[in-house]
């Protein structure tokens, strides 16, 4: 006879699982089982998973929760486990998320914010489990079941044997729980006597059932799938308790409580019985019971969890008041005229059949409402003034671009519906929106607002332990101290925990690290409970960007918690939405859509209207002098009308001066448009296709670009792929390709080729699709040549390539940022600095305004606000007028919210001591300002002959404040003052020099991490001299495999995946001059050691390689750290003048903030 | 160390044992201690009838507890019935008792790695009751059976505790 195990924990209890549900029930199903329970704690968040798992076994699910219990005056008197009852139309399941979501309310939404922790009282579980009000007569049943353990109230009481206590607490139970629903649970992980879940606990427990004539089963309150896993559940509940193993007062007894198998359970129940004094008969009992609670709880996942059967929100909400798919084919209608004005003839008639086809698609899955609730999102988005656009494979769907939720034309470029939604998918389709980041959080609060909070939900994900988290956990449980740990950890953050071992082998920068560990006993172990740690969850939080959307009955399918927005988060993750039939919403704040937003208000602000812009723009004018269309009468630029062909913009991508502009700024990408040099819009799509892992890993890349460039003759593999292949040259890149390719060769139909194309690199699955390949294609009369050829292109692509559509919905931003800094850079820079996307820090963004020439305009307490502006310089001295962007007060180390509030509302100030008395800001942000150059202006118009310099007025503020005006000598509200001006500046003796532009830039890097008036690397220039370094500028004029020296701070570090597995490191350095891009093979690699990862300021020797008719990058063959000037190859060492010590060299502060450590691969 | 052996040489019997038990089971005493208390080759009192053959042979400190490897039969069910201890057959009576007991794992093993298996943990022991033969006493014993090699350890001996309390 197979046991069912009622009470089982998996990983996704935070801090107490250890196995994954998949793992838990293969466990079950190899052992005989035909069911199996996942009860995690506080949550279903395993439970989908679980679910999907028992389906694929072939055994039922069971589902339930283990949940703390509250007392009378709001105290934890235990925890119980609650089962649903199945097969009940989903009353059951119903009754378990309304409960767990009342467990959750009013919790706290995350460590260290305030709540309670989650529990229910006693009545509450009685009330759900007596099922919904509409059925509760007398006669219905109870839909849950609760199961009275060792870790109840009666189970403890029985523990400390106090049997009157425990008769008491059962009885007050069994008074308030509905007749059936209460159970006792018998478990005994044989622990020592006299412990909990020892035989004695539950001969106990046993007895007391049979006493009350209640039912008893026998569970193993399993926490982990097999006995090696104790260990791991020990560390768990040490980082859990915050507490070291060796202190912690509430271990589990021992290591008994793994998923026991039949046979195992069988003896327990005999071993129990015994003891007992109910011999085998009572065993056998005890069994009987616990598969007769097993069978009224098996769920039918179709039935009772709406497993697979999608759910959006009824029409009327979404606005509707007619058939949703007459609806949206009147809205299509709509979107033609808007997006298609006088489309006629045989470019009409593509466009009606394509639209034809998807309606007929969307139609046949029942759709329509999906995409008009998310055409009403965007709406809503776009109402409020946000920028919006959708990314991924939405983009191939025309009825999205009639809707206007995505902005790319998909007839113009190509895209296949079917890659979005076909027929044969029976799930729904995932649209993700962009949206600004900025505005992210009102995007949400206005959708709830709309569909009401009964329909709508965030998402959960499940952070899972990475190595650096994973080390600190193991450290602590090992009671090591911290600062050890703290080193460790930073040397293994960028390892998986599971692979340590491996790592520390093979990575040069880990030779140290392993050395150590060779040496310290307790290290080994530190590494052992690390890689237990591996992957298990850690703790669960909001998902950024996921918003789901359902009607009425959401909130009986999925059970809520408070997130961190004050908007309830539903307990289920990305991964179960689908399953649970859920319509998932992205919304993604990206900050580059803020940054456009921004530089757009800012075109606004400083130009005076349409003819302002368009001059200042080289906007083109038509011949009657106005401007284009896309440029409003108040200088609004709508960037989604620009056209797409600007002949600027291209020419500033080809000049690889992409900072600042999405997707194409990083050293790779500049490689690659620097080669690629992209002409058009569908360039563009190319060029961000291939710059990915698949292209780069299987050489697609190559070929393509000598094609392009004429280099090698175009290589078609069979004319009939000509069409399909030709705006790669013959190269397959897309997604796209691949389908049309397969419908050419089989005539299977879009639809089933995106289904082969899914299973391609499945190692299971791609035989028959090769099988099937083959055969329609020979019967197609292709030759074997061709054929073979033409699978083996198929089979290399595998799962690489890209969808083009994601390719477009991106190179739509790309092209947008390349649009704005080739026309507006200006204020284009000044969103990139207020927002700060992409991987570089501000200050390089900062140095590509320098090197573009565009005027920074130092802080300055009157014309600073707390924002980047862009501001008119006045023409002076026969330059003309300019625009400079003005920097922020926002970004000033140390200067409270409160006060930048204070500063920026009673700005104009005319005297430090208007500025005290006003603005109220304390002596050090005072004392910061100056220093920063704040008060300069103000100093200058103060000043006689002969001003106090910067020094003077810092040194000023640096004594003790005057004592303040008593208040009756304060001014009263409105009371002006005599325009005197700055008598304090004014008469400030002049005694110190102006601070050098050394001492300058320190401050700045120091308080605004930027180094303004000057690039941070000058101050190396004498030994820069010295060691012969080639300035960034200077490379393009070398030949091809010149040996070089080059330097600067490290911008950017990158790993991506290469060819044939060995790891490349490439690394840009930024010298004032431009940034050099450098690649450290294997060898290089070594030489660097430690130094790859962890310096700053590098000098990097190599050979110089050419990219491009405009790039060139070096290929590394040694690093050094610059800060270390002893460790430099100096010709003559003895010679080196050590640097004086008013000429020191800049260092960057210790403020991670400053350098773009933005590993990515 | 010099009490218990003071106490040997006049102390009557019960003290002597519960002392010298007292002594025995405290962690604090050392190995060196046991050790030369040994070598001072005490022979007299009721310390030695019971605890002799720890003195006279060389064991093994384990868990802080003084153990020693001991050879025991198993029923098919896997109960302990026979227990052969320094050379003499002896029985078990009563049903034994079994548990399993936590080990400080963090603090005695050198590596706790994945796959370890059981006896990381906890580890498996028995409370049996045993006779040399029908007319002896009944000695309580604890044995500690390693799930891995399948050895068996004796660990304790009760009947000090036994008496006391009777």
């Amino acid at each position: 006879m197979s046991f069912t195990h009622l009470h089982v924990s998996s990983a996704f209890s935070a801090h107490y699982g250890v196995s994954w549900p998949d793992e838990l029930v293969a466990a079950a199903a190899g052992d005989g089982a035909d069911a199996l329970a996942c009860t995690d704690r506080d949550g279903l968040y395993g439970t989908v998973k679980h679910v999907k798992a028992c389906l694929a076994a072939g055994i039922d699910p069971i589902v339930g929760v283990d949940l703390a219990i509250r007392g009378s005056q709001g105290q934890s008197t235990g925890r119980v486990v609650v089962l649903a009852h199945g097969h009940n139309n989903g009353r059951g399941y119903h009754a378990l998320c309304r409960l767990i979501s009342d467990a959750h309310e009013g919790t706290a939404s995350g460590r260290g914010a305030k709540g309670r922790e989650p529990g229910v009282d006693i009545a509450e579980i009685a009330h759900r489990a007596a099922g919904s009000l509409e059925s509760s007569d007398a006669g219905s049943p109870a839909v849950l079941t609760v199961l009275l353990g060792p870790y109840s109230d009666v189970g403890q009481a029985l523990r400390h044997r106090r049997y009157a206590e425990a008769r008491r607490l059962a009885g007050r139970w069994r008074s308030i729980m509905p007749a059936g629903s209460l159970v006792l649970e018998v478990v005994n992980h044989l622990s020592p006597p006299g412990e909990n879940l020892s035989t004695a606990h539950a001969v106990r427990m046993l007895k007391l059932a049979a006493d009350l004539k209640l039912p008893a089963v026998l569970t193993n309150a399993a926490r982990y799938r097999q006995v090696d896993d104790a260990a791991t559940a020990d560390v768990l509940d040490s980082v859990r308790a915050l507490t070291a193993l060796a202190k912690l007062p509430d271990l589990q007894p021992n290591g008994q409580g793994w998923l026991k198998s039949s046979a195992q359970m069988q003896v327990l129940a005999q071993e129990t019985a015994q003891e007992a004094g109910t011999g085998r008969a009572g065993a056998v009992e005890l069994l009987a019971m616990t598969e007769t609670v097993a069978d009224r709880c098996r769920m039918d996942p179709y039935q009772d969890m709406g497993y697979k059967n999608p759910v959006v929100p009824e029409a009327s909400v979404i606005g509707i008041g007619q058939d949703p798919v007459t609806e949206l084919i009147q809205r299509c209608e709509t979107g033609i005229t808007a997006r298609f004005p006088g489309i006629s003839g045989k470019a009409e008639h593509e466009l009606r059949d394509r639209l034809a086809h998807e309606l007929g698609i969307i139609t046949r899955l029942g759709f329509a409402s999906y995409f008009l609730t998310v055409a009403e999102v965007s709406k809503i988005i776009t109402d409020m003034g946000v920028r919006a656009s959708a990314r991924g494979s939405g983009a191939s769907s025309l009825v999205n671009y009639l809707l206007f939720i995505s902005h790319v034309n998909p007839l113009a470029h190509g895209l296949i519906f079917e890659r979005f939604l076909s027929r044969d998918r029976s799930t729904l389709p995932d649209i993700d929106i962009d949206v600004e980041s900025a505005e992210r959080h009102n995007v949400y609060r206005r959708i709830f607002a709309r569909f009401g909070d009964r329909r709508v939900t965030l998402m959960s994900m499940q952070n899972g332990y990475r190595a650096r988290g994973a080390v600190r956990d193991a450290g602590l449980a090992l009671g090591m101290e911290e600062e050890d740990i703290s080193g460790i950890a930073k040397q293994l953050w960028r390892f998986s925990a599971r692979k340590f071992r491996e790592a520390m082998e093979e990575k040069p920068e880990l030779r140290d690290f392993s050395a150590q560990v060779e040496q310290n006993k307790q290290l080994d172990l530190l590494v052992d409970v690390t890689e237990r740690l591996d992957r298990l969850p850690r703790h669960i939080s909001m998902h950024p960007c996921g918003v789901i959307l359902g009607d009425e009955s959401l909130l009986d399918r999925t059970p809520v918690q408070p997130s961190g927005l004050g908007l309830p988060m539903s307990q289920f993750d990305k991964h179960d939405m689908d399953p649970m039939g859920m319509l998932k919403l992205d919304v993604l704040g990206v900050r580059m859509q803020s940054s456009m937003a921004y530089a757009v208000n800012e075109v606004v602000r400083i130009h005076s209207g349409k003819a302002a812009v368009t001059a200042a723009g080289n906007h083109p004018v038509d011949a009657g002098g106005n401007g284009p269309g896309y440029i409003a009468e108040d200088g609004r630029i709508d960037l989604e009308a620009v056209p797409l062909e600007d002949e600027e913009t291209f020419e500033l991508i080809r000049s690889t001066h992409t900072l600042g502009c999405f997707q194409i700024e990083s050293p790779g990408q500049r490689e690659l448009v620097g080669k690629m040099a992209p002409r058009n819009f569908n360039d563009l799509i190319i060029d961000i296709s291939l710059f990915r892992p698949g292209p780069m890993k299987s050489d697609m890349v190559r070929p393509f670009l000598e094609q392009r460039h004429g280099w090698a003759p175009e290589n078609y593999p069979h004319a009939d792929l000509e069409t399909v292949l030709k705006e790669t040259h013959g190269v397959t890149v897309f997604h796209e390709q691949v389908l049309r390719t397969f419908d050419v060769f089989t005539g299977c139909g879009l639809a089933r080729a995106d289904e082969f194309r899914r299973l391609l690199g499945d190692e299971a699955a791609e035989p028959t699709v090769e099988e099937y390949f083959r055969r329609q294609a020979m019967d197609r009369g292709y030759s074997v040549d061709i054929i073979d050829k033409i699978w083996n292109t198929l089979k290399a692509f595998g799962s690489f390539g890209f969808c083009k559509a994601h390719g477009a919905a991106f190179a739509v931003p790309t092209y947008q940022s390349a649009w704005l800094k080739a026309h507006h850079p200006e204020a284009f820079l000044a969103g990139l600095w207020e927002h700060d996307p992409g991987m570089y820090p501000r200050r390089l963004l900062v140095a590509e305004a320098r090197r573009m020439g565009i005027p920074i305009l130092p802080l300055n307490i009157n014309r600073s606000a707390d924002m980047y502006r862009v501001e008119r310089i006045p023409a002076d001295k026969g330059e003309p007028e300019k625009l400079g962007i003005r920097l922020s007060l926002a970004s000033i180390y140390g200067l409270s919210a409160a006060e930048l509030k204070r500063i920026v509302a009673g700005q104009p100030y005319d005297s430090l001591a208007d500025l005290r008395a006003r603005a109220k800001v304390s002596r050090p942000t005072l004392q910061r300002l100056a220093k920063l150059g704040a008060f300069d202006e103000l100093n200058q118009l103060a000043g006689r002959k002969g001003t106090a310099t910067r020094a003077d007025l810092v040194h000023h503020l640096d004594k003790p404040p005057v004592r303040p005006v008593p208040r009756r000598y304060e001014p009263i509200d409105g009371q002006l003052s005599f325009s005197l001006g700055d008598l304090e500046l004014s008469n400030l003796k002049t005694c110190l020099p102006e601070p050098t532009m050394l001492e300058k830039v320190r401050t700045e890097l120091d308080l605004l991490a930027v180094d303004v008036s000057a690039h941070l690397m000058d101050s190396y220039a004498p030994l820069l001299k010295e060691l012969n370094v080639t300035a960034a500028k200077d490379l393009l004029s070398l030949r091809n495999g010149t040996e070089v020296l080059v330097a600067g701070i490290r911008v950017a570090t990158q790993t991506p995946p290469m060819r044939g597995g060995r790891r490349v490191v490439f690394i840009s350095v930024d010298d004032g001059t431009g940034c050099v891009d450098c690649t450290f093979f294997h060898e290089a690699q070594d030489k660097a050691g430690p130094l790859l990862f962890g310096t700053r300021l590098m000098l990097i020797q190599g050979l110089t390689r050419r990219t491009g008719p405009r790039g060139m990058s070096l290929q590394a063959t040694n690093a050094w750290d610059l800060s270390r000037p002893e460790t430099l190859p100096l010709a003559h060492p003895a010679e080196t003048p050590v640097p004086a010590r008013e000429q020191p060299h800049l260092q960057l502060p210790d403020r991670a903030m400053l350098v773009g450590l933005n590993i990515s691969g | 160390m010099a009490l218990g052996y003071w106490i040997n040489l006049g102390v009557p019997d019960i003290l002597s044992v519960v002392v010298c038990k007292l002594i025995f089971e405290s962690n604090t005493y050392s190995n060196r201690m046991m050790r030369s208390t040994i070598s001072t080759g005490v022979s007299a009192g009721a310390c030695i009838e019971v605890f002799g053959p720890y003195f006279q042979k060389k064991g093994d400190w384990n868990m802080g507890v003084f153990s020693e490897s001991v050879e025991v039969v198993c029923s098919p069910a896997g109960q302990p019935i026979r227990l052969r201890w320094q050379n003499r057959n002896w029985h078990i009576a009563a049903e034994p008792v079994r548990w399993y007991e936590r080990r400080k794992w963090w603090a005695e093993e050198l590596r706790a790695e994945r796959g370890r298996g059981a006896g990381l943990v906890d580890h498996e022991i028995w409370r049996v009751q045993a006779r040399l033969n029908s007319r002896s006493e009944l000695r309580t014993l604890d044995l500690s059976h390693q799930a891995d090699t399948g050895r068996w350890r004796l660990i304790r001996v009760h009947d000090a505790l036994q008496r006391l309390s009777a």
